[in-house]
């Protein structure tokens, strides 16, 4: 069985300002991208591509829901929160592995093709970001004794 | 100015998409993976190749490989602050950005000061459509050749 699932109630835990807030980061960044390639060139702007202004907001929405929901539950949060936190970013690292991947493909491919090039290079990274964490989750599973339930 | 107001309705709606994709998937190391996904690029290579051609893009997806690694290291370090120290998340992945700024900008320094196989051999180029001058010999070449191939 598949340890992937969605969890539609995640949504319900967000308050509106929070969405609003990803969604100024998120065009504030790609505004700041822009800016700067036009300013010093797109070698300067292209690293910025990869610039994590999104994922310093979503480890601290993660956090901030993680302690909320012990809460809540009459639970004390201790370091719930921050373990939550880097979680996430043990996550994002393995993403930046299918970022890697996105932007090779994409610069092999986008001149042949346009449409090639978003569709190629947004597949290879969802294959290389998932694998790699499948491949962590099996490493991790291997190496922990089976009577512990694998961590989550 | 349209094009900017183009780039923050564009780029925050594609971010906002993976994050509530972020949100809604379990395990939270699974739905980490959308907190590094290329929303900003995608929105980003999709006007440039709208304003200033794919040989454009090109140059920029070249110069996000070295962004790609630095924020793997960056994803890295934040998530060893975080179980090491006592720092919370915000604090820990704003100190983080210094480390992903040194690793990105590092290697594109080092990809100038490396001799490229560019058509140019040159270690400077300018961009077709900015004019502004760019440090990789390589990508150069290929802004340079779509240039010369644009009408």
């Amino acid at each position: 069985m598949t340890p992937i699932r969605f969890s539609a109630s995640a949504l319900r835990e967000g308050r509106w300002y929070e969405y609003l807030i990803r969604f100024a980061l998120g065009g504030a960044a790609t505004v700041f991208t822009g800016l700067v390639s036009s300013r010093y060139g797109a070698s300067i702007g292209g690293v910025c591509l990869a610039l994590p202004a999104i994922f310093c907001a979503s480890a601290t929405l993660i956090e901030k829901h993680e302690v909320r929901r012990k809460r809540q539950t009459g639970l004390d949060a201790g370091r719930r929160g921050q373990k939550a936190a880097a979680l996430d970013a043990a996550g994002a690292a393995l993403g930046a592995l299918g970022m890697l991947v996105f932007a090779i493909v994409f610069w092999l491919t986008v001149e042949n093709s346009i449409a090639i090039g978003f569709i190629g290079a947004s597949l290879a990274w969802l294959i290389v970001s998932v694998a790699a964490w499948y491949g962590r989750r099996r490493m991790r599973s291997v190496r922990r004794p089976r009577s512990k339930p694998p961590r989550r | 100015m349209t094009e900017y107001v183009v780039r923050f309705l564009v780029g925050g709606a594609v971010v906002s998409a993976f994050a509530m994709l972020g949100d809604i998937l379990r395990p939270k190391s699974f739905a980490g993976l959308f907190g590094a996904a290329p929303s900003v690029a995608l929105a980003t290579l999709g006007i440039a190749v709208y304003l200033h051609g794919a040989g454009y893009a090109v140059v920029q997806s070249q110069a996000m490989i070295a962004g790609a690694v630095a924020l793997a290291v960056y994803s890295v370090v934040v998530c060893h602050l975080l179980v090491r120290t006592q720092l919370r998340a915000a604090p820990a992945t704003l100190l983080s950005l210094v480390v992903w700024l040194m690793v990105g900008f590092g290697l594109v320094t080092l990809a100038a000061a490396c001799p490229g196989e560019g058509e140019s051999g040159s270690s400077t180029w300018r961009c077709a459509n900015t004019g502004n001058y760019g440090v990789s010999a390589h990508v150069g070449s290929r802004v340079n050749r779509h240039e010369r191939e644009t009408p």
